[in-house]
């Protein structure tokens, strides 16, 4: 590896030192007052008073050595006139992987009075208690400046300091401390290579985009830069249990990209990403689209700065000034009484909105769609069937496309060999799918109002603040940051959900597909009911700010026999309408919120044959079924039924039927 | 641009994907170009294919206020085992799903070739065959004439409703060269058949799919289109209805609806005791109606059940109007009589 390596996620190594000990330490040592003493993370230390810049480290007997990597720790704040790229680079990497778009100005600090600062990482979906342990001793210090000087890569920064870039915020000042130094380091390394590759440095300044610009600040108002959401789909039916080989596709292809340095954010089957402005969106989802699957593509193209969480709040907030443009202009335009005149004007309003549409479009991209086709693939109904695959248990001969033949032939070990093994022993037993979603778009809207509400507790003047608070407050937006920030604890909770099941369930009854699409074989469906405890459980343990408003994190279980056709399943699967799904394969489904879950956890249910008896008539009619619980013809059923009463009105009456014909046990699924 | 305007029923219809692992075949839930227009062609068409064949074009879609509700009430798995008769035995069963009591809407281009639908409209319902199984029983679908809708102003941009092809393989006047494609692909610029036909404006975001097109007799192809859920600028009534705009279009609950009967005759009411109740619900079940009937006749003629006895011959009225309500069905709507009247099993 080469000596002048940059490594750009160091950038801010120096705020995991305790600030208080090093100005003492100075202190001491130079006998100067601490708070005549002023050092910050870009390790220069300067006294108040005198101006004069101070020489503390030869009391560690070591110096910093003049490298790439100091380099950006020393000027990513104040950069030098003339800048390097290295320096130009973790700039703009450092601003736009901030965890708001913007910090208050002392001007405005003395209008907003923002509460103590807290020491502690602050997430707007779970407050941390942690209490954080910083570099504060003489030995520590002395091995962080040799650490500096010998860093060769990002792992071995990570690695080393792993505990303590979780535990740290990117800042302490709120409202900018709900993300912590890990998340902000790694994003600024993805931003930073981002830009490497796609910058160029020319005479005049650097060149990104097809525009040439020698400041930061000028940079990021001017450089354009593509956000895009996309979402992985595909269109075959998997059938067979070799079929569901494409999970396993998805999952190496996601696995790769994810490595990208323009992915911030994923899960399986969805990404955050941002592009080059004239970078072709079609060729960036080439390596799924190549493999038989289509990306629905949500892109906005903005400048820098306005790069917030996702495409649609970029939409939303530059359509709002847009559109008022938009209308003052037609209203004047339609008083223009030379109708030629004013006909031109309105069509180049309608231009104008053209343009301001196609910075913001919604596609779907496909692999090569043919006009026409003699012979369709029957497994994905997209390609020319060019193979026949032939069963050699039934007998059957399939004619599918080569995309369908090589997601079968892909693995000689499929990618869920235990649900072929329940189908073999009892194709009636119970399964149910379960997947968790994350809507990319949802979250950015939930923690823009987490956010806001974190900075009406956090500022003591809020409440009657003249307008021109409440302005400066309402320009505070989320960045990308807080989104990668989100991934990190929701790939725990996945994983620890995955955990608990596979303890609870026991082995040989988990299959995992995808991290976060499961398949658990159950004894009786009234299981699902402890798969639901476990999920609330952690849900509340990492989530506990998502449980009051809809959530972005959602639950969906699908129960069947092994048997019954997966696709059915997935179609279900991938579009939950709610906090929690759950379908009963020809029984019912119901979806409520995670507080309504709760509630319904808590019934006292009746005896089993009361509950049959309520399934039963639910099937012929649900308006019959609540007549049951609330006749009083038989106390004794009227008693039993009495927990069901008065629940409807805050769950639907529906939803409790098919929790009761979950509860309730006796039929078999299709 | 005008289009005639029918409601659609159709009591067994199987409107498929292709097979899947060679046994499954799953239904669809829209009524694509390609099945209603082939319906009519079969009927109104003058029995040629390709080039000669009359300009039928037309689309439709089902009432659904809810996906999943209506895979539930509608759609049904039948097992077929098709006999090899050269080797005189079954062959592996095929499963295969259908939909069943299915309303929806058609709407069919108006133009001369379809003259003879128009007049037909006069007449009553259009009977049809569509879909597959027919040799079975399955695909009597009826048309029945609401009106003539003329959309040219109303364009909205929203979801597709149905599945429409891009080109029409076998119609000169929309001929579409591969570039245009390419555009539509592209740029979402609709291709003529897609314009000139459903008055299609634009296409934001496509979902593509392919449809089957004949071409002789014996032939055919499948050709590339537009499918449910692509967003487009478009006629409205080729795009899906807001939620709460579909919410009272079809009840599928039948108890729900005699239910409401009961409740809004004013004969039913007063006291009932229950002892009485589950005498004639036991004997409702057992028996059934013109045995209670009897009983209730019988039972009128004492001065003390009179009212009751009255009040409940309207009640099995009522449940004779609806042939698949059960009799154990009929018994307990009997026995929870009072409930029914009362506040507790409303909707309030």
């Amino acid at each position: 590896m080469n000596k002048h390596t940059v490594v750009p996620e160091v950038h801010d190594i120096g705020k995991l030192v305790d600030k208080d000990w090093i100005k003492n330490f100075i202190s001491q040592k130079l006998s100067i007052l601490p708070e005549k003493i002023d050092w910050d993370h870009d390790f220069l230390c300067k006294n108040n008073e005198t101006e004069k810049y101070l020489d503390y480290l030869r009391f560690f007997g070591d110096i910093f050595n003049e490298t790439p990597t100091y380099e950006i720790i020393r000027y990513h704040h104040n950069p030098p006139p003339k800048q390097t790229k290295n320096i130009f680079l973790a700039c703009v990497a450092d601003h736009m992987a901030s965890s708001i778009s913007r910090t208050l100005t002392i001007r405005e600090m003395e209008k907003i009075r923002i509460k103590s600062e807290t020491k502690n990482l602050s997430k707007l979906w779970k407050p941390s208690v942690k209490k954080i342990s910083l570099i504060s001793s003489e030995k520590d210090f002395k091995h962080l400046i040799e650490f500096i000087n010998a860093i060769q890569n990002k792992e071995q920064y990570i690695q080393e300091f792993y505990d303590k870039l979780l535990e740290r915020p990117e800042d302490f000042q709120p409202p900018k401390n709900i993300t912590s130094l890990l998340t902000h380091s790694k994003l600024v390394g993805k931003l930073y290579r981002f830009f490497e590759e796609n910058i160029t440095e020319t005479p005049n300044g650097f060149e990104f985009g097809g525009q040439i610009r020698n400041s930061t600040k000028d940079a990021e108002e001017k450089w354009l830069i593509k956000i895009i959401l996309g979402r992985i789909k595909f269109s075959h039916y998997p059938v067979r249990v070799k079929d569901l080989n494409i999970f396993e596709i998805l999952n190496n292809e996601v696995n790769t990209f994810s490595k990208y340095d323009n992915v911030i954010l994923n899960t399986s089957s969805q990404f955050l990403a941002i592009l080059a402005p004239n970078a072709s969106v079609a060729e960036f989802v080439k390596p799924f689209v190549n493999r038989g699957f289509f990306v629905t593509v949500e892109e906005a193209k903005t400048e820098i700065k306005n790069a917030y969480l996702t495409p649609d709040s970029i939409r939303k907030l530059e359509y709002q000034t847009f559109e008022k443009q938009l209308e003052k202009n037609r209203t004047n335009f339609e008083k223009i009484p030379d109708k030629h005149i004013k006909d031109k004007k309105l069509q180049e309003l309608n231009i104008k909105q053209l343009e301001f549409e196609k910075r913001f479009r919604i596609s779907n991209v496909y692999g090569i769609l043919p006009i026409t086709v003699d012979k369709l693939c029957e497994i994905c109904q997209m390609e020319y069937a060019t193979i026949d695959w032939f069963d050699e248990d039934s007998g059957i001969t399939e004619h599918i496309c080569k995309n369908c033949y090589s997601i079968r032939k892909y693995s000689e070990m499929p990618i869920a060999p235990k649900i072929d093994l329940w189908y073999k022993e009892e194709p009636y037993s119970k399964i149910a799918w379960i997947k968790i979603n994350l809507d990319i778009e949802l979250l950015s809207i939930t923690l823009e109002e987490l956010l806001k509400k974190y900075i009406q507790d956090i500022t003591e003047s809020t409440k009657d603040a003249s307008k021109d608070v409440r302005l400066i407050l309402d320009e505070i937006k989320l960045r990308f940051s807080v989104l990668a920030e989100f991934q990190q604890d929701f790939n725990s909770f996945i994983k620890d959900f995955n955990n608990k099941l596979e303890q609870d369930f026991n082995k040989e009854n988990f299959q995992h597909i995808l991290d976060d699409f499961i398949c658990v074989k159950l004894d009786k469906t009234g299981h699902i009911n402890d798969i639901l405890d476990v999920y609330n459980n952690l849900f509340t343990k990492y989530f506990p700010k998502l449980k009051d408003q809809k959530s972005p994190i959602t639950f969906s279980a699908s129960v069947s026999s092994a048997k019954f056709a997966f696709f059915r399943h997935w179609n279900f699967l991938e579009n939950p309408t709610d906090d929690i799904n759950i379908v009963l394969i020809g029984k019912g489904e119901m979806h409520i919120s995670l507080n309504q879950l709760e509630e319904i956890m808590k019934i006292r249910l009746p005896s089993s044959k009361q509950l049959h008896k309520l399934a039963k008539i639910s099937e012929t009619s649900e308006k019959l079924a609540k007549v049951l619980v609330y006749d009083r013809g038989d106390y004794r059923v009227y008693n039993e039924l009495e927990p069901f009463r008065g629940k409807d009105k805050t769950i639907n009456f529906k939803t409790i039927l098919t929790y009761t014909k979950m509860l309730e046990e006796t039929d078999e699924f299709p | 641009m005008s289009f005639l305007k029918f409601g659609f029923s159709s009591d067994m219809l199987i409107l498929g994907e292709r097979f899947k692992k060679g046994q499954y075949r799953p239904v669809i839930t829209t009524i694509p170009y390609s099945q209603i227009t082939g319906a009519l062609q079969a009927i109104y068409g003058n029995g040629k294919y390709g080039l000669d064949a009359k300009q039928i074009h037309s689309c439709g879609h089902f009432l659904i206020k809810d996906e999943g509700d209506f895979r539930l009430k509608h759609i049904e798995t039948l097992t077929y085992s098709p006999r090899n008769r050269s080797m005189n035995s079954s062959i592996l069963p095929i499963y295969t799903e259908y939909l069943y009591n299915v309303e929806g809407i058609v709407y069919l281009k108006e133009n001369e070739d379809v003259r003879e639908v128009v007049n037909e409209t006069n007449k009553g319902d259009i009977p049809l065959w569509m879909g597959g199984l027919k040799s079975k029983g399955f695909g009597k679908c009826k048309l029945n004439f609401r009106g003539i809708i003329n959309d040219k102003k109303d364009i909205e941009v929203g979801n597709l409703n149905t599945r429409l092809p891009i080109i029409k393989l076998c119609s000169p006047c929309f001929e579409t060269e591969e570039e245009d494609v390419k555009k539509l692909i592209e740029h979402g610029i609709p291709t003529k058949f897609l314009q000139d036909v459903f008055g299609i404006k634009r296409i934001k975001t496509a979902n593509f799919g392919y449809l089957f097109e004949p071409t002789s007799e014996t032939q055919g192809k499948y050709v590339l289109s537009l499918f449910e859920g692509s967003k487009v600028e478009a006629p409205k009534f080729l795009l899906k209805e807001k939620r709460d705009i579909m919410m009272n279009i079809q009840t599928d609950d039948i108890v729900s609806k005699v239910i409401e009967e009961i409740r809004n005759n004013r004969k039913i009411g007063g006291y009932f005791s229950s002892n009485f109740l589950n005498s004639v619900g036991d004997i409702l079940e057992k028996e059934g109606n013109a045995m209670t009937k009897t009983f209730l006749w019988e039972r009128s003629s004492r001065r003390d059940l009179r009212h009751q006895a009255e009040a409940l011959l309207e009640v099995i009225k009522i449940l004779e109007k609806y042939h698949s309500i059960d009799r154990k069905t009929g018994r307990f709507v009997i026995k929870s009589l009072i409930s029914i009247l009362s506040e507790g099993g409303s909707n309030k």
